[in-house]
């Protein structure tokens, strides 16, 4: 068992460190309101993945996978800026023509998979992930793009969660009228993390971790924004490796699936723990000063 | 502080708004911008702030952009982030923020600070966006309808705040407020500030 975990150990760091760095990401992208728009912008990674794939051939991809890396990207780079133009001044029903935009992505996804017999295996790799058919390289490539995303997400965090609340409540419009170059910075990386992880680990384990834990974790009473990001961040690290390692020992589990249970079922036990905690705290309190303390003031 | 000669604008590619519009605002002033929906005090704000060309005529101001705040209206009211007002506060900023610093504009109270943004009222909202603007010191405040939706209570404390903003006004540090208000300001307000009346009317 030692020597599987030594052979993977690249694999099991470099997925939590994307695990961390996506749940960071996940955060902002769902203040901002883009969350059916990053499963478009991840759809169409994938696209370009599946036709870079399609059209070198299985050969020259093993060699390299630095041209179904540019395909992923112009791919979702050409999503989000067909995405954004479309919902452009839209302020109803944006998330309709995301949808639909994701629909199209999706179909054309399984036509290139039909036209292209051989992606047969890289298809449901690229959909539901396999951490453990990821090479040393791939692996040792994926931990340093993350950690380094990481680094930027925790560098930039007080900016980009004050631009963050600025879209949310003023529209992307004005929020970048006031920073242009930051709301850049923020799409570019975005549609890098977007690529990379979606490329080696898979578009499930993208979209999961982007959104389940900053899903679930909001719910909690506790309120506070680096208490919300922490938990975010260190939940998806440890599930990341508790799943990976259980799909090690246990043949029959497959690693993304079961890291996605896992990071559900710690988000959720982490929220009745949560809640234990602040009916606990206020045991004995009336009741409206119990709800006041859960819920912030009755005004 | 601010100072509009033969303005005129419209929607961009579309209608035009207003024409010939002329105003001086000093320092310690309010230009108070109200009329009816659609007149274009919206689109007046984004003229004077640069973000609209105007058709004809101009608007200059002596203040550097980076010493003017705009506080537009809101668009959504909640957030995904569980974010505190203190964590507002700070974020505005890009670092801690001292209770004293926020304590010196009398719209905020220590109980405020651990609130959840979500779960606060329309006026603590207003009134602690507010106060992120003016802890940025700020030489021009433009503000959308900072006044829409709020209590007797949170008026009073928005425009004695602003009272004491501009009452701070100084030769060397000269100070001025642009507001949009569609229904205009209380006689108590008024007699708080120095407004300079901009009515606006449909064309």
């Amino acid at each position: 068992m030692t020597s599987l975990f030594l052979l993977y150990q690249w694999t099991l760091v470099g997925g939590a460190v994307a695990a961390v760095a996506l749940s960071l990401l996940g955060a902002h992208l769902a203040t901002r309101d883009r969350s059916m728009q990053t499963l478009c912008v991840g759809q169409g990674a994938m696209v370009g993945v599946l036709l870079a794939l399609g059209i070198v051939g299985d050969a020259e991809v093993a060699a390299s996978t630095v041209i179904p890396f540019f395909a992923a990207f112009i791919a979702s780079a050409g999503t989000y800026l067909f995405t954004d133009k479309l919902v452009a001044k839209q302020m109803a029903s944006r998330n309709t023509s995301f949808a639909y935009t994701f629909a199209f992505l999706l179909a054309s996804g399984y036509l290139i998979g039909s036209l292209f017999p051989a992606l047969e295996s890289h298809m449901a790799q690229i959909y539901f992930g396999d951490l453990a058919t990821l090479t040393v390289r791939e692996s040792q490539a994926t931990l340093a793009a993350s950690a380094l995303f990481l680094l930027i997400l925790i560098a930039a965090w007080r900016p980009m969660s004050r631009q963050s609340f600025e879209c949310a409540i003023f529209g992307d419009a004005i929020a970048g009228r006031k920073a242009p170059y930051q709301l850049l910075g923020f799409k570019l990386l975005t549609l890098l993390m977007l690529c990379i992880s979606v490329q080696f680990l898979g578009f499930l384990f993208t979209v999961s971790l982007l959104f389940l834990p900053t899903g679930i974790l909001a719910l909690s009473r506790k309120k506070g924004l680096s208490h919300h990001l922490i938990l975010c961040g260190v939940l998806s690290g440890i599930s990341s490796v508790a799943g990976f390692s259980l799909s090690l020992m246990h043949t029959r589990l497959p690693t993304v699936p079961t890291i996605v249970v896992l990071l559900t079922a710690a988000s959720t036990v982490w929220l009745g723990i949560d809640r234990v905690v602040v009916a606990v705290r206020s045991k004995g309190q009336p009741a409206l000063a119990t709800e006041a303390a859960a819920d912030g003031p009755l005004t | 502080m601010l100072q509009a000669e033969k303005l005129s604008y419209g929607v961009p590619g579309g209608r035009l708004l207003q024409k010939n519009l002329s105003f001086t605002v000093d320092a310690g002033q309010v230009l108070l911008i109200s009329g009816s929906n659609g007149c274009g005090k919206s689109t007046l704000l984004k003229v004077i702030l640069g973000e609209s060309q105007a058709e004809s005529g101009s608007v200059t101001t002596p203040v550097p952009p980076h010493r003017v705040d705009y506080l537009p209206q809101l668009e959504n009211t909640e957030v995904h982030l569980p974010l505190t007002l203190e964590d507002v506060l700070s974020l505005s900023q890009g670092r801690q923020v001292k209770w004293r610093d926020i304590s010196q504009f009398g719209l905020l109270n220590p109980e405020h600070m651990g609130i959840a943004w979500n779960k606060a009222s329309g006026g603590e909202r207003k009134r602690t966006l507010l106060t992120c603007s003016l802890l940025k010191n700020p030489q021009l405040l433009v503000f959308d309808e900072p006044m829409n939706h709020l209590d007797d209570y949170s008026r009073t404390a928005v425009t004695l705040a602003i009272s004491r903003y501009l009452k701070a006004s100084t030769p060397a540090e000269p100070r001025g407020v642009v507001m949009v208000c569609h229904q205009g300001l209380s006689e108590e307000e008024s007699r708080e500030l120095t407004v300079v009346p901009l009515p606006l009317e449909r064309l």
